[in-house]
């Protein structure tokens, strides 16, 4: 069978109760995705063949139900690649009635002092007999990525507690859905620089390619005694972890340009502080004026390094920006949504 | 004795923390989030924000409407423009 019929889902709710997933077939989205891929769950185990007396193993033993972890790459729009970039921050949204069905939905980091716990979800993957649902998941990572005027490619990787339900048991799965048109030509890259001017990178047409990642690295492996034991097919058995607290998260930004003069060498080595670095995504109207857009904004940054750089023969330079902790969210970076649905869990 | 302004690092002790400033902005942003997370995760959150030692007028909101994309009449448009595609919620 093709690996393309592979088809994948995620809640559009959030556990109420960790490792409880949504129950709901239709409170799930299809997830688009280019590359075809299906799920197993794994058992972790160890052997004896390490003994001294031994030469090889003569059996195993099962441990934990391995994290199940998804990979995901594919246009970053206002649906699903909105709700996952949201949900790797994690922290709460304001929603605002923009017009008559436009909503705009803002978010930040979860704060380390208010705790370590991201929302987490479920996620359905079904491959003919392959059909799991898989508890416990949360967005470790999201990195958005722009190059040249293509469309802007997300990647997110999404992690599990090792709680699954096989078959998955959902009904009335719905189909993927139409995703919005998020042409690469409409984006908009600005800041206000220490001067209080705003540089409009997008009006310059200097931008050659940026990269937004924000890394979670969230503990998959905080194992206790009394951790809930699985069973499927009967015998095989395993434990899986009760709770995945986010480590210390990391947020990596960079911009390559065409090398014009030394103002941007010259901040970067004067520690110059800049402000509200958005990368803003646009897609196509909601309404006669307003457009769905998938915005990162880094409230307070330097330019850390300006390297030399190449693109296909024309001098470059590669921005390292390094953001600073926001004095009103405490994170580095805020993310704002606007699509035609009230709310964005 | 002059009084220090609110918006000088006074370095000897906290200050009030008053409406239209960065320490309010961030006190309102922590207790929302607060009460967003007890309510999620049923954790009681008990980490108190120590008190500021400055007072920073918050910046002007930019509109972020100013810096939007403008198109140019020959630009012609993406084929979605008009009906965006169904399921675009």
């Amino acid at each position: 069978m093709l690996i393309e019929n592979g088809q994948h889902w995620i809640s559009k709710t959030v556990e109420g109760t960790y490792n409880t997933a949504e129950s709901t077939g239709s409170n799930y989205s299809f997830i688009p995705t280019e590359k075809g891929f299906f799920s197993l769950p794994q058992l972790e185990s160890r052997n004896d063949g390490n003994r001294a007396g031994r030469n090889a193993p003569s059996h195993v033993c099962k441990t934990y139900w391995a994290p199940p972890q998804y990979q995901l790459t594919d246009d970053a729009e206002t649906d699903v690649p909105a709700r996952i970039f949201r949900r790797a921050l994690g922290g709460s949204v304001t929603d605002t009635l923009v017009a008559t069905g436009v909503y705009d939905h803002e978010f930040a980091i979860l704060s380390p002092q208010v705790g370590s716990i991201l929302p987490s979800f479920g996620m359905v993957s079904l491959l003919d007999v392959a059909s799991f649902l898989y508890h416990g998941c949360m967005a470790d990572s999201f990195k958005l990525m722009g190059k040249g005027s293509d469309r802007i490619q997300y990647d997110a990787n999404i992690v599990g507690s090792g709680k699954v339900t096989t078959p998955h048991g959902l009904s009335s799965l719905p189909a993927l859905a139409a995703t919005p048109c998020m042409d690469g030509f409409r984006t908009a890259v600005t800041y206000v620089d220490d001067a209080s001017a705003t540089i409009n990178l997008s009006t310059l047409g200097t931008l050659i390619e940026w990269m937004v990642e924000h890394k979670n690295n969230i503990r998959t492996n905080k194992r206790r005694i009394g951790d809930t034991i699985q069973t499927i097919a009967t015998t095989g058995s395993g434990a899986h972890v009760r709770s995945m607290p986010r480590g210390k998260y990391e947020t990596t930004i960079n911009m390559k340009l065409d090398f014009v003069d030394l103002t941007n060498w010259q901040k970067s080595i004067q520690a110059k502080t800049f402000t509200n670095l958005k990368f803003k995504i646009v897609g196509p109207l909601i309404d006669a004026t307003y457009r769905h857009e998938f915005e990162v904004i880094v409230p307070s940054f330097t330019f850390e390094t300006v390297a030399p750089d190449e693109d296909e023969g024309d001098a470059a330079i590669m921005v390292n920006v390094l953001a600073f902790q926001d004095a009103v969210s405490g994170g580095t970076i805020t993310g704002r949504v606007r699509n035609a649905t009230a709310t964005l869990v | 004795m002059a009084r220090k302004k609110k918006d000088e690092s006074t370095g000897d002790g906290p200050v009030e923390i008053v409406e239209g400033t960065v320490e309010h902005a961030a006190r309102e942003h922590f207790e929302r989030e607060k009460a967003a997370y007890e309510e999620r995760t049923g954790e009681k959150v008990n980490f108190v924000p120590p008190h500021p030692l400055t007072s920073t007028p918050l910046a002007e909101v930019v509109s972020d409407e100013s810096v939007e994309f403008i198109e140019s009449e020959d630009a012609g448009g993406s084929e979605d423009e008009s009906t965006p595609p169904e399921g675009d919620q």
